[in-house]
């Protein structure tokens, strides 16, 4: 009995960890669009969508490892586009303003993936490769959530890596804090601003792509993820990357564990707290903006 | 002559002037009037029912966008998940049908009632936040609302995902569920519900309210600064867009009797939205007027699959194009126009003094 | 009228004021603050009107302890503020704003106080389309209306000519006069302070340097080896 609970306690703790490997990837992007452009891309649900759809007949047409590593790049392509027809030219409107246009945005994307792919649910298989399950603890567990945990807290590690250990790392890091003082000392903000857009986008592809084999791809994907990961983010810190890195691990381990105790409490838990967050401390938890 | 002067006049009025006055407000309301009561006979006219119940169906895509247009003006904050408060008033409505057994009358009295109730508690909580926070947990509101609807444990409460049918003996208003599903039944109730919101928005913009909220938005803290309670006016100008939004989700389910977690997705709030936007936020009727450009821009390109489409790009579109909207366009060009005829009068006001 | 004891607002580690204590005792008086910058000038008037709350000490207006009131409620109770930064309300014609602020505080004469002010030329224009100086003197306007018994003015004159410096200060002298306001003026242009204020309290680094009649100030050696230099 005690050894099943163990059992189950470890599974589901598992569960818990995956779901978070998947959001701190998403919310990271959403973090460094949102602490370098200052906008709040309400896209990123709807493009991650995308890259599960892309993924499914990338998928279908050669294999899941040219899906793992062409749809990343597809919705950096995405970003570009983004960063050239949306958020520039849109510069010097308000926050607001940018924001209903990724709302917008948000809306297409979903009637275009209707469009091409239609309203039925689709499963993509997780590869051959992964598609067993390894012992975890005594226990049986599928080997591809292991591997969706060790890409998605891998691609957060690099990306920290990335931001405190390199050049452009530190320019973003400057221009996040201080804009105006980075310009002035140099730093191309523009430039930087491209190379954020794409990285947040591709991130965005990547989780797309993870999400596959483990979620249902169907319609609906992009408006929860949306919630899910703007949840995160507030929690972290609008723009704080290791707090969303946290946020998002307590998120799962919430969403899991309180799906055990009541599927109620479970589903209003995390907008609860996000009501919390941006009313008593509208910074989040986290250390400031993008670090 | 200038609002100074008009000023120290006043403490001069004249019986004249306070009949002057008062004739031109009766004036105005006789208009209204008419208008009102020839509207109702629109069925008449249009005797096609495809094409009436086209509008009805913009009427009920204007009354919540007239609900996210009077927020958006009187607050600056824009409901980016007005779905919550249309498609909830439509639950609430539908389950007390058909779970409490209640009938239309007091059905509908408690989706009004208690839609407010539950927007004088969000609105105490959420209305102090910043715009884009505001945005978005608004929107966390309404996907909150279809989680919570979908929950396999409330499906006995809320029908899950099949949604709830309903049907009501006895009458509302003197209408019964056979009347009301049909167009020309219907369209007494819509037309009536659009003009008392229309009503009720313009009065309150007009009022004292609106005048401390608009100045509230304009600079708080000054407000403050000036002696006034900022957080009151606000919750309840939050209070009564919601309120708005909730007659709109009753309407739905009168006329539909359906309530279904499709009235709680991201699409639903954003056709509203991209109708407010559209028709523009500097006026009350602005975002009827986008609701109607809307439903008939749907019609003509067709399908309900090219609606949320349309949607989509119109957001886009309007964001860029028209940053005031198809009414603020219409009004900036009529001020331009109007704009020599304003300087002459100007002008003969500074040659008198 | 006021009195401020022992006020200090500290920032992390900084401390922005230390221990002030200053007091205002007649009506109809204009009393100048001046100080170099990061003297605590700003601080002190945000102190005294709420906008920030003080580490510790008291405010008191006529007697009463206000210190733990709101914003709003001072100002009810007659104690207003201008800003440095000019703050009043874009996009709403002047007279609007004016007459709505009326409207609520009770103003038995906004005419007279409209062209005191000399805006009665600008009482239709949009607040934020007028010109900087006239857009200085509404954020003044809306913190005169309704009879307050005291005003904080917050460097009146920032961004203003010498010569539109002095026509300010003779508005508001004549304001003060007419209306029984007792005015504390933060301020930059020491010869104006110095020629308009009845008295006036020197700062420096959070703390006060002197206080009193402005020929006394003038002298103290304090003053002037922080503030005056060669100058007086």
């Amino acid at each position: 009995m005690t050894a099943f609970l163990h059992a189950m306690s470890i599974a589901q703790f598992a569960n818990a960890l995956a779901l978070a490997s998947l959001l701190t990837i998403l919310a990271s992007g959403l973090a460094l669009i949102f602490g370098l452009r200052d906008v709040m891309n309400f896209a990123h649900g709807a493009m991650f969508m995308l890259g599960a759809y892309l993924a499914y007949t990338i998928s279908g047409l050669f294999n899941f490892w040219a899906a793992l590593a062409i749809v990343p790049m597809l919705l950096a392509l995405f970003g570009v586009a983004l960063e050239y027809s949306v958020i520039r030219p849109l510069q010097n409107r308000s926050q607001m303003d940018v924001a209903l246009v990724t709302f917008g945005l948000a809306l297409i994307l979903s009637q275009l993936v209707i469009k091409i792919w239609g309203t039925a649910p689709l499963s993509l298989p997780a590869p051959a490769s992964l598609a067993g399950s390894i012992d975890l603890f005594g226990r049986p567990y599928p080997s591809y959530r292991i591997f969706l945990m060790v890409v998605g807290f891998g691609t957060c590690a690099a990306l920290a890596g990335w931001l405190k250990y390199t050049r452009s790392g530190m320019h973003v890091r400057a221009v996040s804090q201080h804009p105006a003082v980075a310009r002035i000392l140099g730093v191309n903000t523009d430039r930087l601003g491209l190379l954020i857009v794409c990285m947040g986008s591709g991130l965005a592809g990547l989780a797309g792509v993870l999400a596959g084999p483990y979620l249902s791809v169907d319609p609906a994907l992009g408006a929860s993820i949306l919630i899910n990961c703007l949840i995160v983010v507030v929690i972290g810190g609008l723009g704080s990357i290791g707090g969303a890195m946290a946020a998002a691990v307590a998120y799962g381990l919430i969403q899991v564990l309180g799906s055990l105790l009541s599927p109620t409490l479970a589903v209003m838990a995390p907008y609860l707290l996000l009501l919390f967050v941006l009313l008593w401390r509208p910074q989040g938890f986290g250390r400031g903006r993008v670090g | 002559m200038g609002a100074l002067q008009g000023l120290a006049a006043d403490r001069r009025m004249t019986p004249q002037t306070a009949k002057a006055r008062s004739a031109g407000v009766l004036k105005t309301v006789a208009v209204a009037g008419a208008l009102i009561v020839l509207g109702l006979f629109a069925p008449m006219a249009i005797k096609s029912p495809y094409y009436l119940g086209l509008l009805i169906n913009a009427i009920l895509l204007a009354i919540s966008a007239v609900s996210i247009g009077f927020l958006a003006q009187q607050s600056g904050l824009m409901m980016f998940g007005a779905a919550a408060f249309t498609g909830g008033a439509t639950y609430l409505y539908a389950i007390a049908i058909t779970r409490f057994g209640w009938g239309v009358m007091a059905a509908s009295a408690f989706a009004l009632l208690a839609s407010t109730l539950f927007c004088v508690l969000i609105g105490a909580l959420i209305v102090r936040a910043r715009p884009l926070p505001f945005a978005m947990l608004t929107l966390a509101l309404a996907q909150m609302l279809r989680s919570i609807v979908l929950i396999t444990d409330f499906r006995p409460l809320t029908g899950g995902d099949d949604g709830l049918a309903l049907s009501f003996e006895g009458a509302f208003f003197g209408f019964s569920q056979a009347q009301l599903s049909k167009p020309e039944g219907f369209w007494p109730v819509a037309w009536l519900a659009l003009c008392g919101v229309l009503a009720l928005a313009w009065a309150v913009g007009r009022s004292r309210t609106g005048k401390v909220l608009r100045a509230i938005k304009a600079n708080e803290e000054r407000m403050r600064f000036s002696g006034f309670d900022t957080y009151t006016p606000r919750v309840l100008a939050f209070t009564l867009a919601g309120f708005i939004a909730a007659v709109s989700g009753l309407l739905t389910g009168l006329y539909t009797a359906f309530a279904s977690p499709e009235l709680l997705d991201f699409s639903t709030g954003g056709n509203a939205l991209v109708s407010t936007l559209i028709g523009g936020v500097g006026t009350v009727g602005g975002p009827a007027l986008g609701a109607l450009l809307f439903v008939v821009g749907q019609d003509q390109f067709g399908g309900a699959g090219n609606l949320e489409l349309l949607t989509g790009i119109g957001v886009v579109l309007v964001i860029f194009v028209f940053p005031n909207g198809v009414m603020g366009f219409i009004r900036s060009g009529v001020a331009r126009l109007g704009a020599p005829v304003r300087r002459a009068q100007h002008g003969d006001d500074h040659a008198a003094r | 009228m006021l009195r401020v004891e022992d006020l200090s607002v500290t920032y992390g580690s900084v401390r922005a004021l230390d221990s002030v204590t200053l007091e205002v005792r007649r009506r109809g008086a204009l009393h100048g603050i001046i100080g170099p910058n990061g003297a605590g000038k700003s601080t002190l008037m945000d102190a005294i009107t709420g906008r920030r709350r003080p580490t510790c000490g008291r405010v008191f207006v006529n007697g009463r302890d206000i210190t733990a009131l709101s914003v709003a409620r001072r100002r009810q109770l007659g104690m207003s503020r201008s800003f440095q930064r000019t703050s009043i309300f874009p996009g709403i014609r002047v007279g609007e704003q004016l007459e709505l602020v009326a409207s609520h505080l009770g103003e038995h004469d906004l005419v007279g106080l409209v062209e005191t002010l000399g805006l009665a030329r600008v009482y239709d224009e949009v607040a934020d389309k007028i010109a900087y100086g006239d857009q200085r003197r509404v954020d003044i306007a809306l913190a005169l209306v309704g009879q307050p018994s005291l005003m904080l003015l917050d460097e009146p004159a920032a961004g203003l000519s010498t010569a539109e410096t002095i026509t300010l200060f003779e508005h508001l002298a004549a304001v003060v006069r007419d209306r029984n306001v007792t005015a504390l003026v933060v301020e930059h242009d020491v010869d104006a302070v110095f020629r308009f204020c009845d008295t006036i309290t020197a700062l420096d680094l959070g703390r006060v340097l002197a206080d009193g009649a402005p020929a006394d100030v003038r002298k103290d050696p304090r003053v002037i080896a922080a503030y005056l230099g060669t100058a007086a």
